[in-house]
């Protein structure tokens, strides 16, 4: 049932696979992923594609066109698109239970919220629905990279443990990947967040351990230098942070001493200009005149990249630096450039840090006002950290207990599994008993056959051999009265003859043809010994005898009356003993009937010769039955099965109280 | 004149009275015969019987088939012939037989030793004179089969016990092995060594009864 089911749908999409719409559908797909287009063409390409799969009606063709279609989008920088296309293909994988593609959309939207950083919340909930089906597909890579992805939002709302935890389990999932360069980045990015993270908990030695993890890891990539650099610089920050500002002064200025390191990453280049001029400052250097020359320099860098973030910092690290000279003028200046950058770009950390330099930098009610406005927006960032966090948990708690519904419903199925497992192994078993067990009476059945075949011919056997000694005692009566017989009344005879041959007279004459008539009643004998010699008294009787024995017997027990007539016309010794076996079973199950149902007095049977065909006819003067209406006995049916297996035929003629004839006819000589 | 006694015994009236006939018209002048008859057993018993205490026979006349006594102690003329040889040892007894197998022929000698010996395949009216005159005066008489019979066995260095004897005459008989032991007191498995004996004997090398038989039938021991 299933399977015709099954065979059904594939047999109904296969027809549809071959429609006119399938050709063009991946033919625009085709297109759409040639070099020979432009991205814009491309573009329409696949969203041709698209359309014509949405004539098609099937889902899974519609996923993939949806697929290649949002894979453009992302070139084409159409976030939007992208993320229409890949909610369309969310919904879409959900109601045909497709888990790959579920993934899939999931993470590219969990990507599009992370990017747009506006609703975290969500992508957090994207990630999380991927992460969780890649888990049951075993997708490490795809689920490390989204791990990668959770931490990095958890870092960002502030959640240092949760980051953590995501970077450690992506870590333990990255053993599975292979070590590639991928792989490596990966576990890079990995340590360096679970760093970053202790740093800003002020766990300093964990955080140099991690960054140390990072360096190493690093270290063991092709293209990793500039990670190794990143990763020196993240160390140098802990150190300056711990306040060990020499070791973190060191680590800065070997970077900086790094060749090319400008041309490798300006922005870089800047930040670590800048952090070695602030470490240098803090540290206590009053070189004021150097240090403004490379505040300044990666002021100018961060200027000309147009990197809000470094400039940024720079700026704060500048209002400090002149602030910490008392150069309140100046201090001013930049807090208040920091202050609007970071409004900007609405980098919080740093505005609330401007705040609090402004707020210190300008008197009276003005300097107030940015201390109120510091406290206000620490105040909310912390309800809404909070409000994050809760929501984070809800999600996993969520996801949680999802994965919990998904394993009571594996286990079910699991148990669905087993039992019916069980069931069919059982019906199995059952199945082959009973065949075995029928097989078995099958096998008894015509070993009883074989056994009564036997006896009859056993019957038979014997039966030839009291022919035989019976023929051989003839053979020797015959040899005994010709010897004391014949032979001596022929020496009687002739001695006698010879006796009066010389002898003359009447009396003498008289006597002679008393031994002449002696010797014609001799020649009388002799022939009624040929004539004994030539009719074989038991030829031919054999099988009738046996049968004639048979029915004396059945018919002494079921005390019948009987008569048997048989013709001489059927040599016996042509017939085959396969005929002869049946033919007395015939009769045996016949008389057998008779006795058991018909209630006789009185059984005819007798053997014919019509046409070929040996006739035999078992008449009986019992109760009779219906031969069309009664349920056939199993008597009946035997006799049927064999006279068909001697490609005989079976009549039975039959009415209620007016007994029983059975007619059978086989082939004489086959 | 010489009275000469004589039994004829025969199951067969029209034997006795060639027998008789011949006996009759080929004696000698000076002969005077004096016969008794007998049909079956218990007759010629009552006859030697008689005979021993009044006036024992001369001469005795045996076939040796014969319906035996109602006793049941005698059943053929060998039989009677044995009786004769206890009741009367100065008769003359010749046998006049049907039988020409060389075993019977053999142990008939041997049990009997009579003075006259005629196969009735053989005998005509004057041998049977012939042999009555000769018998009278100087026995033994044997016709010419048992004298063959005789000569074959001793002329062949073949020696053969009377139980072989028998044993090759049932299996000429078609008597099959397996029923020997019926006719011959001895147990299936010395009747086969016998018979393995008799082949190795007549050199018979494909073992078949058959060809054993023909082969003893040459030397004469059928």
């Amino acid at each position: 049932m299933l399977l015709i089911l099954i065979f059904g749908i594939r047999s109904y999409s296969q027809n549809k696979l071959k429609s006119s719409e399938y050709d063009s559908v991946l033919k625009f797909r085709k297109n759409s992923t040639s070099e020979k287009f432009t991205l814009e063409q491309q573009l329409e390409q696949a969203k041709n594609a698209v359309i014509y799969s949405e004539k098609l009606k099937i889902d899974s063709v519609l996923i993939k066109s949806n697929a290649i279609y949002g894979a453009i989008c992302l070139y084409l920088d159409d976030f939007e698109g992208f993320k229409g296309v890949n909610f369309k293909n969310y919904k879409l994988a959900k109601t045909i239970n497709d888990s790959l593609t579920i993934a899939m959309a999931s993470h590219n939207l969990g990507w599009y919220h992370h990017r747009n950083r506006v609703h975290l919340d969500s992508a957090y909930y994207y990630y999380s629905k991927a992460y969780q089906i890649s888990d049951h597909l075993d997708l490490f890579s795809r689920q490390v990279d989204i791990l990668i992805n959770i931490s990095e939002i958890q870092n960002l709302e502030k959640d240092y443990i949760g980051s953590e935890e995501s970077a450690i389990k992506a870590i333990k999932l990255a053993e599975h990947l292979p070590r590639d360069e991928y792989t490596f980045e990966s576990l890079w990015l990995l340590y360096n967040r679970i760093g970053d993270g202790a740093t800003t908990l002020k766990i300093f030695d964990k955080a140099i351990e991690y960054h140390e993890k990072a360096y190493a890891m690093a270290k063991k990539m092709k293209d990793g230098q500039i990670l190794q650099l990143y990763s020196e610089n993240n160390m140098a920050h802990v150190y300056k942070e711990k306040g060990d500002y020499e070791r973190a002064l060191k680590i800065y200025e070997s970077i900086l001493g790094q060749k090319k390191l400008f041309d490798l990453d300006p922005s870089f280049y800047a930040l670590v200009l800048d952090n070695v001029a602030f470490t240098k400052f803090l540290a206590g250097s009053t070189d004021y005149e150097r240090l403004e020359n490379m505040f300044k320099r990666a002021y100018h860098v961060s200027d000309s990249l147009n990197d809000p973030i470094n400039k940024l910092n720079v700026t704060i690290d500048l209002a400090k630096f002149y602030k910490g000279q008392d150069k309140n003028e100046l201090a001013l200046s930049y807090a208040e450039e920091s202050y609007r950058l970071a409004k900007e770009i609405s980098f919080n950390d740093l505005l609330l840090e401007s705040m609090m330099l402004l707020s210190e930098l300008k008197p009276g009610d003005e300097g107030r006002g940015y201390l109120k406005k510091h406290i206000q927006l620490s105040d909310s960032l912390l309800a809404h950290e909070r409000g994050i966090r809760n929501k984070f948990a809800r999600i996993a708690f969520e996801t949680d207990q999802m994965e919990l519904e998904n394993e009571r419903i594996a286990a079910e199925k699991m148990y669905w599994v087993i039992s019916s497992m069980v069931l069919m192994v059982t019906s199995i078993l059952i199945y082959i008993i009973i065949a075995q067990r029928n097989k078995n009476k099958a096998l008894r059945f015509a070993q009883v056959q074989q056994a009564t075949n036997e006896e009859i011919y056993n019957l038979m056997l014997s039966q030839q051999e009291k022919i035989d000694s019976a023929r051989a005692e003839e053979k020797k009566r015959i040899s005994r009265e010709l010897h004391d017989g014949i032979l001596t009344r022929i020496f009687g005879a002739r001695f006698s003859l010879d006796s009066y041959n010389l002898s003359e007279g009447e009396e003498a004459v008289q006597r002679r043809a008393k031994y002449i008539s002696e010797l014609k009643i001799i020649e009388d004998d002799i022939r009624d010994i040929s004539h004994d010699l030539n009719t074989d008294f038991v030829a031919d009787s054999s099988f009738m005898d046996i049968l004639k024995g048979l029915i004396e017997k059945q018919t002494k027990v079921y005390q019948l009356q009987y008569q048997f007539e048989y013709t001489d016309h059927i040599d016996w010794d042509l017939v085959s003993n396969k005929t002869k076996i049946n033919i007395y079973r015939m009769l045996q199950e016949s008389l057998q009937n008779i006795y058991k149902h018909a209630r006789a007095k009185t059984v005819k049977i007798s053997f014919r010769l019509k046409k070929s065909l040996i006739c035999l006819k078992i008449i009986d003067d019992g109760v009779g039955f219906d031969p069309n209406k009664s349920k056939k006995g199993i008597g009946i049916k035997n006799i049927n099965a064999r006279a068909k297996e001697l490609n005989g035929t079976v009549v039975f003629v039959s009415q209620m109280n007016q007994g029983t004839t059975i007619k059978v006819k086989i082939p004489y000589k086959t | 004149m010489q009275h000469i006694h004589i039994l004829l015994v025969d199951d067969h009236p029209i034997i006795i009275e060639g027998y008789e006939n011949t006996l009759l018209t080929s004696k000698k002048e000076n002969q005077i015969l004096h016969i008794h008859t007998a049909n079956d057993c218990d007759s010629a018993i009552e006859l030697l019987r008689r005979a021993a205490k009044e006036k024992p026979y001369d001469l005795c006349f045996f076939d040796i088939s014969l319906p035996g006594s109602s006793d049941g102690k005698l059943t053929s003329g060998e039989d009677l012939a044995q009786l004769t040889r206890q009741i009367m040892p100065k008769a003359k007894i010749v046998i006049l037989t049907m039988f020409n197998e060389s075993f019977r022929v053999h142990s008939i000698i041997k049990q009997i030793n009579p003075d006259g010996f005629l196969i009735k395949s053989d005998l005509t009216s004057s041998e049977l004179a012939e042999a009555f005159q000769y018998i009278l005066k100087s026995p033994p008489y044997y016709s010419s089969t048992v004298n063959n019979f005789l000569k074959k066995s001793v002329a062949s260095d073949i020696y053969v016990d009377d139980i072989n004897r028998k044993i090759l005459h049932l299996l000429s008989q078609g008597v099959r092995t397996i029923t020997l032991r019926e006719h011959i007191n001895l147990s299936m498995s010395s009747i086969e060594k016998r018979k393995k004996q008799l082949k190795l004997l007549f050199s018979v090398e494909d073992g078949k009864d058959e060809t054993l038989i023909e082969k003893a039938r040459n030397f004469g021991f059928l």
